[in-house]
């Protein structure tokens, strides 16, 4: 956690981060204000003529005879950063009491640093607010689709992993030195990354070349990190339990 | 089957090199060893304990085959031995880390551990064959180089690599890695070997990462002949050097380890592993609620077709008939018959004969039934079904107070109850062990009765055989999930590996059923000939009527059954299939009305285990507990009969 925070000091603050950031996120708040919906292959007319070729180069615009066009990846990245944006103001403000100039400076570094899995974890977390502080509507992201939602923060028990889902082990959280030595030795260790297999009958993941079962206590008790912080645990589970058994999950 | 004197054999020990062989479960230890020694092996007990160590010659050595440890710590009396005899190792030993080449990091993992005792060692890859097939490509060059260590690589069942080994067994040399930790550990670590007892002295440093590895019982475990003092002063600076650290000192000393490991890993590991994803890809089907059951069922199935009908019809049928019955008792009759004494006579050939009845039991009847079932039974561990098995059943076991590994000794109690008993050492508490011996006792047939009981109903139906299936797994999950609830201490947790489905090799099988039918000899055939004898005791004492008319009022009054079942029942302890038959015979001869046989088995069924079995439960559980479990189990037979009873009379059902 330390290093993390060394890394924040040494980054530059929100202006001078990316000039091709700071314009796609320019062009997002014009399109509100005027009340629009930002789209790809609209025209957009760029400042200078390094800043296009340094967005063309990252896939956010591109060139049709004279005119620059923003793309879809493009028309991503402006909502991408205006929600990082916005759900760190949340954030800074609601759990952390920051004052209205600290939110402002520190929700600027936020949204460059946080990926997509962090900002999810980050809307979970904050019950996937609609609106920042100051009103404006957050983008929603991926977590927030469907409408029924659980929270899942970025460090979770297995137990809250779906078949599938990839995840790197964080810590094990028992004292038992024995139950400690077994896990370890069957290579459940802090680091090592774990598939999950299958939840029913019991927990079956596979550590490297091997596969390991066993019970919802120790489930509870191995902390992961899931590796693609998952789309969405949506509670509906209609026509769930067909694709359950054919899969036999 | 010649086994050497107990003395000679510790002497033998004592004064030759040993190689132990070290490693965990499952990564062909045995086979090693098998390829090693060829027959020149004994078994014996670890010194004070019911742990057997195989040990053979090999050239100028005697290779010991270790208990399988998991690592780091030791788990269980069997893997306290390994640790044990690892630390009062000679300077002149070597150790044999036998390793899954496949998983090479927790094989790492184990050798990070071992180096620590400083003793020369050879680190032999095996089964490099499924290591190779998934993509994994180890350099043994340059991991030789790393440790300071030989490293060899096999695969043992082939016989690939044996030379190799060999040659490198003559280059063992003391591993040159070395782990170092926290400052603080270190202290702690140096602080401790000044403790330790003189035969720890030579490997102090693994024995003193141990105990701070170790929850503190481990100490009082490990130094229970040291002095008192330094068990105390040991324990404060376990705890004294554990409060400077948020995290448990076992786990600082695993990551401490992890950490080289990868370094290793990244330096010898060559090639992409194409991980088993299949598993993923298409789902197991052992774990699949419909076609898991169904494949059970299924595996169930082949087993009654050869335990049942092939064993204990053909095979049993031919050695007790004809081998038995005409050739080796008429024979020994006559021998009898020579001596001057009757009494002898009785005792060796009577009714209740030590050779008439316990040896024939044993050997006739039992022997080859236990036998074909040791054989599906290997073949099921080896295939890596079993422990699958033990994932699909894991969540019903828990509502019983027991855990999926619980499946070892409760399939194997449709074999034979008294070495199923034997067998719930498997589970880790001693509240499992005691609800699995209970059910044991209880409910689970033993496949001489189960012979017996598919007789019945082939008379009695297949409906009726359903429901007797119903109402018996009724009553082990009633009396399971009641102990569960009485009997005091915490369930173990569930956490097993699960092998990759292998083809079982013929060679393994029969080398493995080979042993525990030796085991079985050794270990059951003395309690059949000791209950045989307390059985003829009670007979000559003239006891058995006194029983018998004892329990008749239970018999013919709640039961509603013929006087004559009672002798029936009392014979049950003896010998169960003599129970179950002697009642199917009352209904052959229409002593018995349908209703009447369909009560009596599920009472035989469910009646107190045969005597062998009651004095293995003593063995293993203390003579109070064995007569409770006995106690319960003899009352509630005769309640649920009684119940069972009331309910088909009072709805009329007949079969």
């Amino acid at each position: 956690m330390t290093e993390d925070l060394h890394g924040f000091s040494k980054r530059r603050s929100c202006s001078s981060e990316n000039e091709v950031d700071e314009y796609l996120e320019k062009l997002m708040l014009e399109a509100e204000k005027e009340n629009r919906e930002l789209k790809g292959d609209q025209v957009v007319s760029l400042p200078d003529e390094k800043l296009l070729e340094k967005g063309i180069e990252l896939g956010y615009f591109s060139r049709r005879g004279n005119e620059a066009l923003l793309t879809e990846e493009g028309v991503e990245r402006s909502r991408q950063l205006i929600r990082s944006h916005r759900l760190a103001e949340r954030l800074l403000a609601d759990i952390l009491n920051f004052s209205d100039e600290e939110i402002e400076e520190d929700a600027c570094r936020y949204e460059h640093l946080l990926d997509e899995s962090a900002i999810d974890s980050i809307c979970s977390l904050l019950g996937h607010p609609r609106t920042c502080p100051h009103g404006n509507p957050i983008p929603p992201g991926k977590c927030c689709q469907g409408g029924a939602f659980k929270f899942r923060p970025l460090v979770v028990p297995l137990t809250e992993l779906e078949p599938g889902e990839e995840a790197e082990v964080k810590y094990l959280a028992t004292t038992d030195n024995d139950r400690l030595a077994h896990l370890t030795s069957l290579g459940i260790t802090p680091g090592q990354q774990i598939t999950l297999l299958r939840r029913r009958p019991a927990y079956v993941v596979q550590v490297d070349t091997s596969v390991i079962s066993f019970d919802d206590e120790i489930a509870g008790q191995v902390y992961v990190r899931p590796v693609k912080q998952a789309v969405a645990v949506k509670k509906g589970r209609r026509f769930r339990w067909s694709r359950k058994f054919l899969r036999g999950r | 089957m010649h086994l050497p004197a107990h003395s000679e054999q510790q002497e033998t020990i004592e004064d030759s090199r040993k190689i132990l062989l070290v490693g965990q479960a499952n990564v062909g230890k045995s086979v090693i060893f098998a390829s090693l020694t060829h027959r020149y092996v004994t078994v014996s007990n670890y010194p004070g304990t019911t742990v057997e160590i195989m040990s053979g010659k090999y050239r100028g050595f005697i290779v010991v085959d270790t208990p399988g440890i998991l690592g780091v710590i030791p788990r269980g009396e069997d893997e306290r031995i390994t640790f044990e005899m690892i630390a009062t190792a000679a300077e002149s030993d070597i150790l044999l880390h036998v390793a899954d080449a496949k998983n090479i990091k927790r094989s790492l993992l184990l050798s990070l551990t071992l180096a620590e005792a400083g003793l020369p060692m050879i680190m032999d890859l095996n089964m490099i064959d499924e290591a190779e097939r998934i993509g994994i490509s180890i350099d043994e060059k340059k991991l030789e180089e790393l440790l300071g260590c030989p490293v060899v690589k096999t695969a043992a069942v082939f016989g690939r690599g044996i030379e190799d080994l060999k040659a490198a067994i003559e280059k063992a040399a003391p591993p040159k890695i070395a782990v170092v930790y926290d400052p603080k550990i270190e202290a702690a670590i140096s602080e401790i070997e000044k403790l330790l007892p003189e035969k720890y002295m030579k490997r102090k440093r693994f024995v003193a990462v141990t105990l701070i590895s170790s929850n503190l019982t481990a100490v009082d475990e490990w130094l229970k002949d040291a002095d008192e003092n330094a068990r105390k002063e040991i324990k404060r600076i376990i705890l004294r050097t554990q409060s400077q650290f948020g995290e448990p000192l076992s786990m600082m000393i695993v990551q401490a380890r992890t950490n080289i490991v990868e370094r290793l890993y990244r330096e010898i590991v060559r090639g992409t592993v194409f991980a088993r994803k299949v598993s993923l890809a298409l789902g197991d089907p052992a774990f699949h609620p419909v076609i898991g059951y169904t494949l059970l069922i299924g595996v169930l199935y082949l087993m009654y077709q050869f335990v049942g009908v092939f064993a204990a019809g053909t095979v049993v049928d031919y050695l007790e008939s004809v081998v038995f019955g005409e050739w080796f008792l008429p024979f020994m009759d006559k021998l009898f018959r020579l001596l001057p004494w009757s009494f002898l006579y009785e005792l060796f050939m009577g009714e209740y004969g030590l050779i008439s009845m316990g040896l024939t039991y044993a050997i006739a009847i039992v022997f080859p039934i236990v036998t074909a079932f040791f054989f599906m039974f290997s073949l099921l561990e080896d295939s890596g079904y079993l422990p699958r098995l033990g994932v699909l059943l894991n969540n019903s076991f828990e509502k019983i107070g027991l855990n999926g590994k619980a499946v070892i000794p409760l399939v194997l109690g449709l074999g034979c109850g008294t070495m199923a008993t034997i067998v719930t050492r498997v589970l880790e508490t001693r509240r499992e062990r005691i609800i699995a011996t209970l059910l044991l006792a209880l409910g689970i047939p033993c496949s001489a009765q189960l012979g017996v009981i598919l007789g019945f109903f082939s008379v009695l139906g297949f409906k009726a055989l359903l429901l007797f299936f119903f109402i018996i797994g009724l009553q082990l999950i009633l009396v399971g999930y009641l102990a569960s609830k009485i009997i005091p201490g915490k369930r173990s947790a569930f956490l097993a590996e699960l092998p990759p489905y292998r083809l079982p090799l013929v060679k393994n099988i029969v080398f493995k059923t080979y042993h525990r039918a030796k085991w079985f000899i050794k270990e059951a055939v003395p309690l059949f000939l000791i209950g045989t004898l307390i059985l003829f005791i009670t007979d000559k004492a003239g006891i058995l009527p006194v029983i018998t008319s004892a329990v008749s009022p239970i018999i013919t009054g709640w039961l509603v059954l013929p006087e004559k079942a009672a002798e029936a029942f009392i014979l049950g302890f003896l010998r169960r299939d003599y129970g179950a038959a002697g009642l199917f015979y009352m209904f052959q001869n229409g002593l018995m009305d349908r209703l009447q046989a369909f009560v009596s088995m599920v009472v035989i069924t469910l009646f107190v285990p045969c005597l062998a079995n009651f004095l293995v439960i003593i063995k293993e559980r203390g003579t109070k507990t064995a007569l409770a479990i006995v106690g319960f189990v003899f009352v509630y037979a005769f309640f649920a009969g009684g119940v069972i009873n009331w309910v088909l009379r009072t709805l009329n059902l007949s079969f």
